[in-house]
């Protein structure tokens, strides 16, 4: 039991010293995160996934908030093909306490989201994964049992308004994997909100 | 060359919003922050509705009072959403009597211009590009205290009081 604790921490301790991240076709690491139902999710529960739309997300966040239908389209759309969206709040809820336990809970039955909503609490997998940014999306597929990093970036590139979004990275991305084809745009960017770190 | 400036100013064909900001395109903006071969531009990305860039404003207004008489001149390039522009935006601008220049980024596809700004931006804000006689000095993602951005400015003062001196003693 050990061990595999002791190696998961060099692991995050490394990614946060060199702040690298994850880039595309790297092997992106499981996790057991707290749901907003109380219960833990891992990527390995959707054991008949092709993929996932994993969104490090937020409540307070005016980007995420205007997001948030997007991502419940998102998971509408592509979890019945094998693509689930696992969303992921990686704030510190001292540093902003709209992004607490508690207030996920509110938020998720106010939107009603069709998909887990999870609290990564020490901020390890936010870390060990790059994300610096919410929204901040890793579309990953899995390969011969392992997860691999296909796109890194933004859902689209209109946040003020989805009508007038004319490049929708994930779903191109997503509808690329579906098809057995090479992802075109594998990276974008975003303006977001910061990760609010513990301090 | 101030008259030159006021007046191209006055006839630019870029739409002015009000008094306080002015609304332009990356590019544009881009180029005038290389046009400038004179001055320490401090280039501050921020957004209303964003808490920390809310709270270190005020650090750049003081260093643009503080070191206007050292050619440090700031622009505040503001990335509230298009449809936020009037209704909260210019009154933000007006209740904090922000002194800087402000700015408001109308291009609505960032990812086409935050690579342009700096590769190791992510697009998360604050973030604050300091350049000097159209060079760029200094980035950073994330939070500047005062104390780091006069820091900054004083190292770039710094090396060119250095290398004004070391080209005078060439020259003797």
């Amino acid at each position: 039991m050990k061990k595999p604790t002791l190696l998961l921490s060099l692991v995050i301790i490394t990614s946060v010293c060199f702040a690298s991240g994850y880039k595309i076709n790297d092997e992106a690491v499981d996790f057991s995160l707290k749901n907003i139902d109380g219960k833990p999710v891992s990527l390995k529960d959707f054991s008949s996934a092709k993929g996932y739309i994993v969104i490090f997300t937020c409540n307070h966040c005016p980007f995420s908030v205007a997001y948030e239908d997007r991502i419940i389209a998102l998971n509408n759309k592509y979890s019945p093909l094998g693509y689930p969206v696992i969303a992921i709040n990686p704030n510190d809820s001292e540093r902003q306490p709209l992004d607490s336990y508690e207030e996920m809970i509110v938020r998720a039955r106010e939107k009603a989201f069709t998909f887990p909503y999870l609290h990564d609490v020490n901020q390890e997998i936010a870390a060990t994964y790059g994300a610096t940014r919410t929204p901040h999306v890793y579309v990953l597929k899995n390969e011969n049992g392992k997860k691999k990093v296909k796109y890194i970036g933004a859902i689209d590139n209109n946040s003020d308004d989805a009508s007038m979004a004319t490049s929708k990275f994930v779903e191109q991305a997503v509808d690329a994997l579906l098809a057995d084809k090479k992802v075109e745009v594998t990276e974008t960017k975003a303006i977001g909100c910061t990760i609010k770190w513990k301090q | 060359m101030k008259l030159y400036l006021q007046l191209l100013l006055i006839f630019s064909p870029t739409l002015l919003f009000s008094q306080d900001i002015r609304s332009l395109n990356y590019s544009e903006l881009s180029e005038e922050i290389v046009a400038d071969k004179e001055n320490i531009l401090i280039v501050n990305f921020w957004a209303t509705w964003c808490k920390p860039c809310i709270e270190e404003l005020p650090y750049f207004e003081k260093v643009r009072t503080d070191y206007s008489n050292k050619g440090v001149k700031v622009k505040l390039v503001n990335l509230d959403f298009n449809s936020k522009l009037e209704s909260v935006t210019v009154p933000f601008v007006k209740k904090h009597k922000l002194k800087s220049d402000v700015y408001h980024i109308t291009d609505t596809d960032p990812n086409e211009w935050i690579n342009k700004v700096e590769p190791r931006w992510s697009g998360a804000i604050p973030a604050t590009v300091i350049y000097y006689r159209g060079e760029k000095k200094f980035f950073k993602e994330g939070e500047l205290n005062q104390q780091q951005l006069v820091f900054e400015v004083e190292k770039i003062l710094e090396e060119n009081r250095k290398s004004i001196y070391n080209n005078q003693n060439k020259t003797k």
